[in-house]
């Protein structure tokens, strides 16, 4: 028969063992929401994603674009860092919507999917990412978590 | 009444306005919807509104708060060729919008600058016949709702 002692141990055991599995499962559910928040749009940042879908009118009218979407990549460099970036050369003007490759003049949004300013919406709405990806792992891990 | 957004832009950009008063040299203001035809020798400025997302806080039936969260983007386009100069002008730009400080709308609503993140300027990005940095204010807008009848 165990004593009081170490009950309580194994049960702080126990606890920090399942706080680092909810703090790795809330690092992991971040990196996914902030690319989901660049690359497809996001409710929860109000990104509106890379653009993409049918051109226009007097665009390449019918015709389906989607290289710098499909470009976006996720990797995690370590347990608790990850990199979401692209190396398509546009990638800058059209988070800025300025043509950076046409002195800066201001671009216009032919897609009929996405827009600008995607990365810096999705920056700027990191803590109601956080928020949301706690509350989902709260729930994952029961409720209250670690007991 | 929720906020509206000419409301807040317009809050978000009297700042800018006075620093431009302010300054020794024309600088031409190409404010958001119209096109700007860039002279030789001019700066310019633009601004956007990026309204990026609205939530209730309390229930409709009673008094409750509207938060509008955005960003308030200032492109300026600097003279060519010199050098640290425009870097200069965004960190004053900066400046203006000290995380935490509250600017009051036409119509009385608050609109403050959020602290996570604070304002943050890009790269200067040398162009053809100018330079541009992107300046980005995050914002958040609270609003009193009234109860729905």
């Amino acid at each position: 028969m165990s004593s009081a002692s170490e009950r309580n141990d194994a049960h702080n055991r126990r606890t920090v063992v399942q706080l680092g599995a909810m703090m790795h499962d809330h690092f992991v559910g971040c990196v996914d929401e902030a690319f989901r928040s660049v690359d497809e749009g996001s409710e929860i940042t109000g990104a509106a994603g890379q653009p993409v879908g049918q051109y226009g009118p007097g665009y390449h009218p019918g015709k389906v674009g989607g290289y710098l979407k499909a470009s976006w990549q996720k990797v995690f460099v370590s347990r608790d860092s990850a990199i979401i970036g692209t190396n398509t050369d546009y990638a800058e003007s059209i988070e800025d919507g300025l043509s950076y490759a046409h002195g800066g003049t201001p671009m216009t949004l032919r897609s009929t999917e996405g827009g600008f300013h995607s990365v810096k919406t999705t920056v700027a709405g990191m803590g109601k990412i956080r928020d949301v990806v706690a509350e989902r792992v709260k729930r994952e891990h029961g409720e209250g978590g670690a007991r | 009444m929720s906020a509206t957004r000419k409301e807040i832009q317009f809050a978000l950009r009297r700042p800018l306005l006075d620093y431009l008063d302010a300054q020794p040299m024309t600088i031409a203001a190409a404010w958001e919807g119209k096109r700007f035809p860039r002279e030789a020798g001019v700066q310019y400025v633009a601004d956007q509104l990026v309204p990026s997302g609205a939530s209730l806080v309390g229930h409709a039936r009673i008094v409750g708060r509207t938060t509008l969260d955005g960003l308030y983007l200032i492109q300026w386009y600097g003279l060519p060729n010199t050098g640290l100069e425009l870097g200069d002008t965004a960190d004053e730009v900066v400046a203006l919008y000290q995380a935490g400080t509250s600017f009051v709308t036409s119509e009385g609503n608050a609109v403050q600058i959020k602290r996570e993140p604070a304002p943050w300027s890009g790269q200067v990005r040398p162009v053809d016949g100018a330079s541009v940095v992107t300046i980005t204010v995050p914002y958040q807008c609270v609003t009193l709702v009234p109860a729905a009848a």
